[in-house]
C-alpha cells in the first residue's frame, strides 16, 4: 500500500507548509501529488522535497512525484529540480535550482552564481547581491563544515522584481543540527530555540577554535550594512525555532516554539532592496 | 624581491574558508624567498568573511607571529570587499597591512 500525499494549491507558497517525514516506517512506495499546485513555489519548498525524495530513495524506496497541472507552475517547478528524476534545464534566470552539496568548491559555484543571478539584468541591486553571496558562503559553508551527512548539503534561490527586488534563499542539512553543535561548547544552553540565537552571535561556535563562530552574525551584519529594506531569516534546527529581522538597520531575534522537531538545520532567508 | 599573487586568476568571487587555507598555502609555496608580498584583489567581486579571515587574517597573524618573515600588502580590494578584509583583521586583533 502506498503512502500517498496531496498538496493543494497554494503548498508551495511559503516554506513551512505540509510535513514531509523523514521517516524510516513509511511504506516502500510513496506518492507526492503536486497537480493542484500553482505559483509562486519557495525555494524552502523545493528543497524540503528534494531532500524528502532523495532520503526516501536513497533508502530504496519508490517516491513518485506528480507535477503541477498548471504549464507555469509545472515549468518553474522542473526548473528548480525538485524531483532530479524529471528536472529540466531551465533558461529562467530568475532562479538557482535545488542543488546538492558535498564539497566546498560546489559551494563557491553556487554563491558565484546566486549573485550573478542578482546582478544579471539588474541594475542597482549590488547591496543585494553582496548579501546574498554573503549568506551563500557563510550558511551553506556552516551546512557542509558542520552539518556533515551523507545526503551532503542543499541549497536553492529565487529572485522575485514585483512588487520589490526581493531574493529569498534556502538552505538545509541533515547533520547534528545547531543546538546539539552549540551545546558542544556550551552544554548550558539546553533549550533549542536559545541555543539557535545565541549560535548567531558573533565568536560563538561549537568548536574549540578561537576566531571560528563569524558565520550567522557576518550574514546579518552584511544585510545591516547593505542598507537593505529588509531581511528575514528562519532557522529551524532540532526543536527550536529562531527568527531574525533586520528593518532599517535595526536587528530583532525571536525565539519561538518549533511545530514539531526536525533533524538537521534548515533556514530560509528573504532578502528585499530598497 | 615583491611577489603579487592575483586571487582574480582563481575565481571572481571567493566564498568558503577551506579555499582560503588552499590559497593561503598555495601563495606561501608560490612566493618563494619574496620579502614583499602582494595579496591582489583586482576584478574580485565578493569574498566572504570566513574566506578573508581564513587568508588574509590568518596570514598576516603567522606574520605578526613571526612564523613567515615577509611583508604583506592588499591591493586592488573594492570597497565591499575591503571592508570585509578590514573586519577580519580587526576581530583579531591585527593591524591593517598596507592597502595599496
Amino acid at each position: 500500500m502506498a503512502w500517498i500525499k496531496e498538496l493543494g494549491q497554494r503548498a508551495a507558497a511559503e516554506g513551512w507548509k505540509d510535513d514531509f517525514p523523514l521517516a524510516h516506517d513509511l511504506p516502500d512506495s510513496i506518492e507526492i501529488d503536486c497537480s493542484r499546485l500553482e505559483l509562486p513555489i519557495h525555494p524552502m519548498f523545493a528543497v524540503r522535497l528534494r531532500v524528502f525524495t532523495d532520503w526516501h530513495r536513497e533508502k530504496g524506496r519508490d517516491v513518485l512525484v506528480r507535477p503541477p497541472s498548471d504549464p507555469s507552475a509545472r515549468q518553474t517547478f522542473e526548473g528548480m529540480g525538485i524531483d532530479p528524476e524529471n528536472a529540466m534545464a531551465d533558461e529562467d534566470d530568475t532562479i538557482m535550482p535545488v542543488t546538492r552539496l558535498n564539497e566546498f568548491l560546489e559551494v563557491e559555484e553556487v554563491a558565484g552564481k546566486t549573485q550573478q543571478i542578482l546582478e544579471y539584468q539588474l541594475t542597482d541591486v549590488s547591496p543585494l547581491g553582496h548579501a546574498a553571496f554573503m549568506a551563500m558562503s557563510e550558511l551553506c559553508g556552516n551546512a557542509i563544515d558542520h552539518g556533515r551527512n551523507a545526503l551532503g548539503a542543499y541549497a536553492a534561490v529565487r529572485r522575485v522584481t514585483e512588487p520589490r527586488r526581493q531574493v529569498s534563499i534556502a538552505i538545509s542539512d541533515l547533520g547534528m543540527g545547531v543546538p546539539e553543535h552549540i551545546r558542544q561548547r556550551y552544554p548550558e544552553w539546553s533549550e533549542d530555540g536559545w541555543a539557535i540565537a545565541h549560535a548567531t552571535n558573533e565568536n560563538v561556535s561549537g568548536t574549540s577554535e578561537p576566531h571560528r563562530g563569524i558565520g550567522f552574525s557576518a550574514v546579518i551584519e552584511a544585510a545591516l550594512t547593505s542598507s537593505l529594506h529588509a531581511a528575514r531569516m528562519d532557522i529551524l534546527s532540532a526543536s527550536g525555532f529562531c527568527r531574525i529581522q533586520t528593518v532599517q538597520e535595526n536587528r530583532k531575534t525571536e525565539v519561538l516554539p518549533a511545530t514539531r522537531f526536525r533533524r538537521g538545520t534548515w533556514i530560509t532567508y528573504d532578502l528585499v532592496s530598497v | 624581491m615583491p611577489y603579487r599573487y592575483a586571487l582574480a586568476e582563481q575565481a571572481r568571487t571567493l566564498a568558503t574558508r577551506p579555499l582560503g587555507e588552499e590559497l593561503r598555502k598555495d601563495l606561501l609555496q608560490k612566493a618563494g624567498n619574496a620579502d614583499v608580498v602582494e595579496l591582489d584583489f583586482s576584478e574580485i567581486l565578493s569574498t566572504s568573511h570566513s574566506f578573508a579571515d581564513e587568508f588574509v587574517a590568518c596570514l598576516v597573524e603567522e606574520v605578526k607571529a613571526g612564523d613567515i618573515d615577509i611583508e604583506i600588502c592588499v591591493s586592488g580590494a573594492c570597497r565591499d570587499v575591503e571592508r570585509v578584509i578590514l573586519k577580519a583583521l580587526e576581530r583579531r586583533g591585527l593591524e591593517t597591512p598596507v592597502l595599496a
